[in-house]
């Protein structure tokens, strides 16, 4: 009697921290009514006598994941999230309705007791004979083998996806790359030293990766359809990256007032300097 | 065999694939040694099936003998004919893909040894997915085989397009791994077990709406990986947004996999559970096809009709399924249905990604992949040109093709079991699909196009264009292999009969 008035208390708690994670419109809230979800399920798994499962719950789901979505949450900052709207749309209602259905076949099946379920072999006696982690680790290494192999390379590919989404450096090859406007110069790209690449854009007028420019002899129209290429750039990383950048313009170069304004308002600084040129 | 042997294919596969990786890293990019890596994929490929030619006669003994997890050689997985089958056609689309994908990948993105690598692992998760018969296993599998295939998605991470394509696909396919996932705990709680023929034993003496309840939650899971109707909706917009030999496998490979679980689900798990399963199938099958033909008379993008056109694919096969469902239960043992989606399979794989490389080909030349730029395609290269007709005529199903073949057999199989209505909508719309196929064919040969210039084909496109080409005219003129092959494939380990 004791256990069942626990064991619907607990289940009253996680279903009513399920609702807060999905209605709460701040961000960290839903967060903590997590971790208390988490929190009662993992009581729920000792009241099973599964006390291995409810500790590696708490650590793993309430201790590193929830902790992992507050890091999240304020890296990228928690801007309280916009009203659910008419939640009583014809959709929703149609969806309540369907899980309603639901709600009643799987609900009649419990209390009818049609459904008991066959029973595992890990009987409270055999838990209590081997100890709960033996038990565990003997299934996990002999019966659940092949799925305990398939979860490792599972992970390595997510790994392997995360990192290559995180990576936004594309290039290795060159410390520095100067994207050159040289209407005299004939080649499309020069290495300098070993690790800095000049990229001819007059000849090459595409967007690349590059992290300095300089503009040694070159039209008006030339620089605008540059900065044009650049306004039009959806790269985000890219787009993150030009208002720190250095511009080089040759004094010999000679572009008008309104071409050195725009200049200044789409890179860092803007200098005037004498600038390498490339060969004929 | 043993353990270790039966599941040579896998492991040679899982080896090639880290060897790969393992390589890309330990090599910079200056190092001319990478160039090996897409051939190391296709070597890869190449051992793979022959280990699978190498366990195939082997495994004729394990015919309809019911053996549930305790005494198998390995355990949750079923090397039998029929996973066999599947996973030669997983290894089959992957080194097919792989060979096309070779320039595409060059000129977009510089992780050329994850592309290759990653499209083994999704081959290996297709191969592990057509065997599993225990539903952790299933879901593992189908797990790993989603998030590869969310990573291969979204590889083009500059393109917004592509990283839209993968969000998609995750959103959606998280919700279905959700949804599915519940459904197995509802069965579990009802059956207490696993294993796909324990649940079979239990379900003799469980009859519940439960279980009903658990079969379609389960059953939406499987219909998001094949994108049935109405699971289908991600489809369109991660083709699309995918790099373009992604898209091809995507259209052969998860779709080729889901249906292979749902198969082994259906006729291991639930002959015993009382409940007629053909009128739903049979809908599914209905709205299938006649909504990816409807939407994809609309297209005009390549891609996207191609998405559309694989849906309505899709629903060609589940006619299959449906037969096999309508059959009496005192002759469960005829796997009719599930032979004629088989050969329907493998025809629409060699012709689907046959038009995918022509696809890429295009796309590699002009950039784009709208059907308006295939005007006057006959002038600039009649090759592709013709072999696209041979392909559009193959998925339209019209002889002397291989599509033809896969659809006589599955309807066919639908008219042996009196469903007639069902057949009927399927050759309708046959007949729909006739109007966007050959809408791309009057833009290919009568239209006019602005570029006159003649298209570069490459050797390794060249190969693949030729192959599939040959394949699609061979499985219809020389059937009869093909159509054993099919027949001998339809077996399935540890169904209950």
């Amino acid at each position: 009697m004791l256990e069942q008035i626990i064991f619907f208390a607990l289940a009253a708690v996680a279903v009513l921290s399920a609702l807060g994670v999905v209605f709460n419109k701040n961000v960290v809230h839903s967060a903590l009514f997590l971790l208390l979800n988490f929190s009662t399920i993992a009581f729920l798994y000792f009241m099973l006598n599964a006390q291995f499962l409810g500790v590696a719950q708490i650590l793993v789901y309430a201790g590193a994941i929830v902790v992992l979505f507050l890091f999240v949450v304020m890296l990228v900052g928690a801007d309280v999230g916009e009203p659910l709207g008419n939640w009583l749309s014809g959709q929703n209602i149609f969806l309540m309705v369907l899980g309603l259905i639901l709600l009643t076949v799987v609900g009649t099946a419990v209390f009818e007791n049609t459904v008991l379920g066959a029973g595992g072999e890990m009987t409270p006696e055999v838990v209590a004979q081997f100890g709960q982690t033996e038990v565990i680790a003997a299934a996990l290494f002999t019966q659940y083998t092949l799925p305990f192999q398939l979860v490792a390379v599972l992970l390595s590919v997510g790994v392997i996806g995360v990192v290559w989404l995180a990576q936004h450096q594309q290039r290795q090859k060159f410390r520095q790359v100067v994207a050159v406007l040289d209407a005299g110069w004939d080649g499309e790209s020069q290495k300098v030293h070993h690790d800095k690449l000049r990229v001819n854009w007059l000849r090459r007028p595409k967007l690349f990766d590059f992290d300095w420019v300089e503009i040694a002899r070159a039209t008006d129209d030339d620089v605008a359809r540059f900065t044009r290429q650049i306004e039009n750039d959806e790269d985000r990383w890219r787009g993150l990256r030009y208002p720190q950048m250095v511009c080089v313009v040759s004094p010999e170069c000679d572009l008008s007032e309104s071409t050195h304004l725009k200049l200044r308002q789409m890179f860092g600084e803007v200098r005037t300097a004498d600038v390498e040129r490339g060969a004929q | 065999m043993d353990a270790l042997r039966l599941l040579t294919p896998e492991i040679t596969i899982t080896i090639f694939a880290f060897a790969i990786i393992s390589l890309d890293i330990a090599w910079n990019d200056e190092n001319k040694s990478r160039r090996i890596l897409p051939w190391l994929a296709f070597a890869g490929g190449l051992a793979t099936l022959l280990m699978i030619f190498y366990i195939w006669p082997h495994v004729d003994q394990y015919n309809y003998t019911a053996a549930t997890d305790a005494g198998r050689e390995v355990p949750m997985l079923a090397v039998d004919r029929m996973s066999l089958f599947f996973k030669m056609i997983a290894v089959l689309t992957v080194i097919l893909v792989g060979l096309s994908a070779g320039e595409y990948v060059e000129k977009h993105t510089p992780f050329r040894g994850e592309f290759y690598g990653l499209m083994l692992l999704a081959g290996l998760s297709i191969m592990l997915l057509v065997s599993s018969t225990n539903l952790i296993m299933i879901y593992l599998a189908l797990e790993f085989l989603s998030i590869t295939s969310y990573i291969l998605t979204g590889f083009l991470r500059r393109d917004a397009r592509s990283i839209e394509a993968a969000l998609k696909y995750f959103l959606y396919g998280a919700l279905a791994s959700g949804v599915m996932l519940y459904g197995f705990s509802l069965l579990y709680g009802a059956t207490g077990s696993v294993d796909l023929a324990t649940i079979a034993g239990s379900l003799e003496t469980t009859q519940a709406g439960l279980v009903v309840a658990a079969v379609i939650l389960m059953l939406a899971g499987f219909g998001f990986k094949i994108a049935l109707v109405p699971f289908h909706q991600w489809s369109p917009d991660a083709y699309e947004g995918a790099p373009t030999p992604i898209t091809a496998f995507l259209s052969v490979g998860p779709k080729a996999a889901g249906l292979a679980v749902l198969i082994r689900v259906m006729v291991v798990a639930l002959p015993a559970f009382d409940v007629n399963w053909t009128p739903i199938l049979s809908l599914v099958a209905i709205f299938t096809m006649s909504v990816g033909n409807l939407v994809a008379l609309w297209q005009t993008n390549m891609k996207r009709m191609l998405a559309y056109s694989s849906i309505a694919q899709a629903g060609y096969m589940l006619v299959g399924l449906a037969a096999w469902s309508a059959a009496p239960p005192s002759a469960v043992a005829y796997l009719g249905g599930v032979d004629a989606i088989m050969l329907f399979l493998l025809a629409y794989m060699f012709t689907n990604l046959g038009v995918f490389a022509i696809a890429i080909i295009l796309e590699n030349q002009m950039g784009t992949s709208e059907i308006a730029d295939y005007a006057g395609l006959i002038r600039r290269s009649p090759y592709l040109s013709v072999a696209l007709l041979i392909f559009f005529l193959s998925l339209v199903g019209i002889p002397p093709t291989s599509g033809f073949i896969g659809k006589l057999f599955v309807f066919g199989a639908a008219v042996n079991q009196g469903l007639y209505v069902l057949a009927l909508f399927g050759v309708f719309n046959s007949v729909i699909s006739v109007a966007y196929y050959f809408g791309v064919l009057r833009n290919v040969f009568f239209e006019k196009g602005s570029d006159e210039s003649p298209i570069r084909v490459g050797v390794a496109m060249n190969t693949v264009v030729t192959i599939t080409v040959v394949m699609t005219l061979l499985i219809a003129l020389y059937g009869q292999p093909f159509i054993q092959l099919a027949a001998d494939s339809a077996q399935i380990l540890a169904a209950n009969f």
